[in-house]
C-alpha cells in the first residue's frame, strides 16, 4: 500500500515534467518559413490581414502582403523588435512596456511573439486528466518561476498523445483570466505535430478574437547567415 | 505585361482620400481631394519604388490649392550597404510630433503634399549602427544631409548634419525602457530646436508628453488653420488595440500665446479597402473658435 502510495506521489512529480518537455519539443523550432492569414474580429465586423515570415532560433521576421499593409516589417532579433515602415521607409524599435502593445490591433501583443520557447520560465503540475470536445487531454498548470513570464500563471489542455495544447488560458498574478487560445487545426510534419489554425482571445477586449491560420509551413529549412539583420528590414 | 513579368514581384496600390471641412469662425467650408497610385516592383536586390498623385485642396472664398506629388526611385542593396537613387519625399530627420513622416493621423497622405526632391541616398545598417547621408537638389542647390545613430541596449544615440549654405547640426537621443524617452536639438543657423518626449503605455493607451522650444517661431499645421510658436508642450493618446474605431486625441497648450488646442480625430473602418475618418479641431485664440472634418479613403490594390 505504501509502494503504491510513493509510486503515485512519483508519478505525480515526473509526468508534469515529461509533459512540459514534450510539448516544449513540439513548440520550439530551429527554422520555420510560413505563410498565415490574420483574421481580426471584433462582434461582427472582421479584418483579414495576410503575412509571410520566417525563424530561426531567437529571431524572426514577417512581412505582411495585404494591401493596406504591405511591406510592413517585424523583425525580433534576439529581445529587440524593429518594426519597418514602408512609408517613411524607416525602421523604428520597440521595446521596454512598449512590447505590451497590441499587434496591428489584435489580441496578440508583440510580447505573445517574442518568446521563441514560451514554456521556459514554468514550473508545471497536473491538475487532472479529463476530455476535451473529444480529445483526451491532462490539465497542466504552469507557474512562472522566473519573474520574466508574459503571464504568471498558465492553465493548459495538452493532448495525451500528440503533446500539443488544445486550448490555453493566462492568467495574471491576481488571478484575473487575460487571454485565452483554443487550438483549431493541428498538423503533423514528420515526428512533430504543430498547431497550425488557433484563436486568441484577449479577455479585457468585448466581443474580440484573432485568428491565426498557416497556409504553409515548413521546417528545418536552410536561412543564409545574416539574414536575421535590419538590413533584411531595408530591402 | 513583358516588363511586369521581368520582376519577381510587382505590387499596386490605389488609394483616393476626400475630406470635406467647415471651418467656424468665418463659416467656410472646404473640400479636399487627393488620389494616388502607388506601384512597387523588386527583381532580385533592386527595388523599384513609385508614387504619383494629385491633392487638391479648396475653401469656399479662397483660390484653389494643389499639390503634385510624384516619387520614384530605385534601390540597391549589398552587404549592410542600400544605394537609393532618383526623386523622393523622403527626408531624413527627427521623428517627432510634428514630423509628418512620422505621424499621419490626420488626413492620412499628409506626405502627398509633397513632390520630392532628386537625390541620391546611401545607408549602411548593421545590428548596433546605422548610418545614412543623402545627397539631393533643391531649390537649385545641391544639398548634404548626413545622419548616424548608435544603439546599445536600452539606449539610443545619433547626429544629424545638414550642409546647404551652412553646415546644420543636430543630436538625438532615446531611452527605450519601461518610459520611452527621446531628445534631440537641432541647431540651424542662429536658431536653436529643442524637443523632449516622454511616453508610456497605460493599459492599452499610449500617452506621450512633449516639448517644444526654439528661439525662432516654428509653424503648426492642423485641420483648419497654421499655428506660429516658439514654445509649446502637448500630450498626445494613441490607442494600439482599437482596430475598427480608432480615436486619436492630441492636446497642445501654446505658451507663447497662451492658445489651447484640441484635435480630436477617429477613423473607422468599414470594410478592409474602405475607411472613414472624421475629427474636430478647436482654439481658444484669437477667439474661441474650430474646424470639423469628415472624410473617406478607399483603397485597392494586390
Amino acid at each position: 500500500m505504501i509502494k503504491i502510495i510513493f509510486l503515485a506521489l512519483l508519478l505525480q512529480q515526473v509526468r508534469p515534467d515529461f509533459i512540459l518537455k514534450k510539448l516544449r519539443e513540439n513548440t520550439k523550432i530551429e527554422s520555420i518559413k510560413f505563410e498565415a492569414t490574420m483574421e481580426i474580429k471584433k462582434g461582427k465586423r472582421r479584418l483579414l490581414k495576410e503575412f509571410y515570415g520566417y525563424g530561426k532560433e531567437d529571431n524572426f521576421l514577417m512581412v505582411f502582403t495585404n494591401p493596406e499593409d504591405r511591406d510592413v516589417k517585424y523583425l525580433k532579433l534576439e529581445k529587440d523588435l524593429y518594426i519597418y515602415l514602408p512609408d517613411i521607409d524607416d525602421v523604428v524599435r520597440i521595446s521596454g512596456d512598449m512590447l505590451k502593445q497590441s499587434l496591428m490591433g489584435s489580441d496578440l501583443s508583440y510580447e505573445d511573439l517574442m518568446e521563441d520557447d514560451p514554456f521556459s520560465y514554468y514550473h508545471a503540475k497536473i491538475i487532472k486528466d479529463t476530455v476535451l470536445e473529444g480529445h483526451k487531454v491532462y490539465i497542466l498548470e504552469l507557474v512562472d518561476t522566473t519573474g520574466k513570464a508574459p503571464y504568471y500563471r498558465v492553465k493548459l489542455f495538452v493532448d495525451k498523445e500528440k503533446y500539443i495544447s488544445w486550448k490555453e488560458e493566462l492568467f495574471t498574478r491576481s488571478g484575473r483570466k487575460i487571454k485565452e487560445t483554443e487550438t483549431l487545426t493541428v498538423s503533423r510534419f514528420g515526428e512533430r505535430y504543430y498547431i497550425t489554425d488557433f484563436i486568441m482571445r484577449d479577455l479585457r477586449l468585448r466581443d474580440s478574437s484573432t485568428r491565426i491560420t498557416f497556409k504553409k509551413l515548413q521546417f528545418d529549412i536552410e536561412i543564409p547567415e545574416g539574414f536575421f539583420s535590419k538590413e533584411t528590414l531595408y530591402k | 505585361m513583358i516588363v511586369i513579368l521581368l520582376f519577381t514581384a510587382f505590387h499596386f496600390t490605389f488609394t483616393f482620400d476626400s475630406f470635406v471641412t467647415f471651418r467656424h469662425d468665418d463659416n467656410e467650408a472646404g473640400i479636399y481631394a487627393s488620389p494616388i497610385l502607388d506601384m512597387k516592383a523588386r527583381f532580385n536586390s533592386v527595388k523599384v519604388h513609385s508614387i504619383g498623385g494629385h491633392t487638391y485642396y479648396k475653401y469656399q472664398e479662397q483660390e484653389e490649392k494643389e499639390w503634385k506629388l510624384f516619387q520614384i526611385y530605385g534601390k540597391l542593396h549589398f552587404k549592410g550597404f542600400e544605394l537609393k537613387g532618383g526623386k523622393s519625399v523622403y527626408i531624413p530627420g527627427f521623428p517627432g510630433l510634428f514630423n509628418p513622416f512620422s505621424r499621419k493621423n490626420i488626413f492620412n497622405t499628409i506626405a502627398a503634399q509633397l513632390e520630392g526632391e532628386w537625390g541620391g541616398f546611401l545607408r549602411y545598417s548593421s545590428s548596433n549602427f546605422t548610418s545614412n547621408f543623402f545627397i539631393y537638389r533643391y531649390r537649385n542647390n545641391w544639398n548634404e544631409e548626413a545622419e548616424i545613430q548608435l544603439d546599445y541596449g536600452r539606449f539610443l544615440l545619433g547626429l544629424y548634419g545638414r550642409n546647404e549654405k551652412e553646415f546644420k547640426k543636430g543630436i538625438f537621443g532615446a531611452y527605450l525602457g519601461p518610459w520611452t524617452v527621446r531628445l534631440s536639438f537641432f541647431r540651424e543657423d542662429d536658431n536653436n530646436t529643442l524637443h523632449g518626449m516622454v511616453e508610456k503605455n497605460i493599459v492599452g493607451t499610449i500617452a506621450s508628453l512633449h516639448f517644444l522650444h526654439a528661439n525662432h517661431k516654428f509653424l503648426i499645421h492642423l485641420p483648419g488653420g497654421i499655428f506660429q510658436s516658439d514654445f509649446i508642450t502637448a500630450v498626445e493618446f494613441t490607442f494600439p488595440q482599437k482596430v475598427f474605431e480608432i480615436p486619436y486625441v492630441l492636446l497642445i497648450y501654446d505658451v507663447t500665446n497662451k492658445n489651447t488646442i484640441m484635435l480630436y480625430d477617429i477613423k473607422i473602418i468599414l470594410r478592409d479597402y474602405l475607411k472613414i475618418e472624421a475629427g474636430a479641431a478647436l482654439y481658444t485664440k484669437p477667439q474661441p473658435s474650430g474646424t470639423v472634418y469628415i472624410g473617406l479613403e478607399l483603397l485597392w490594390g494586390f
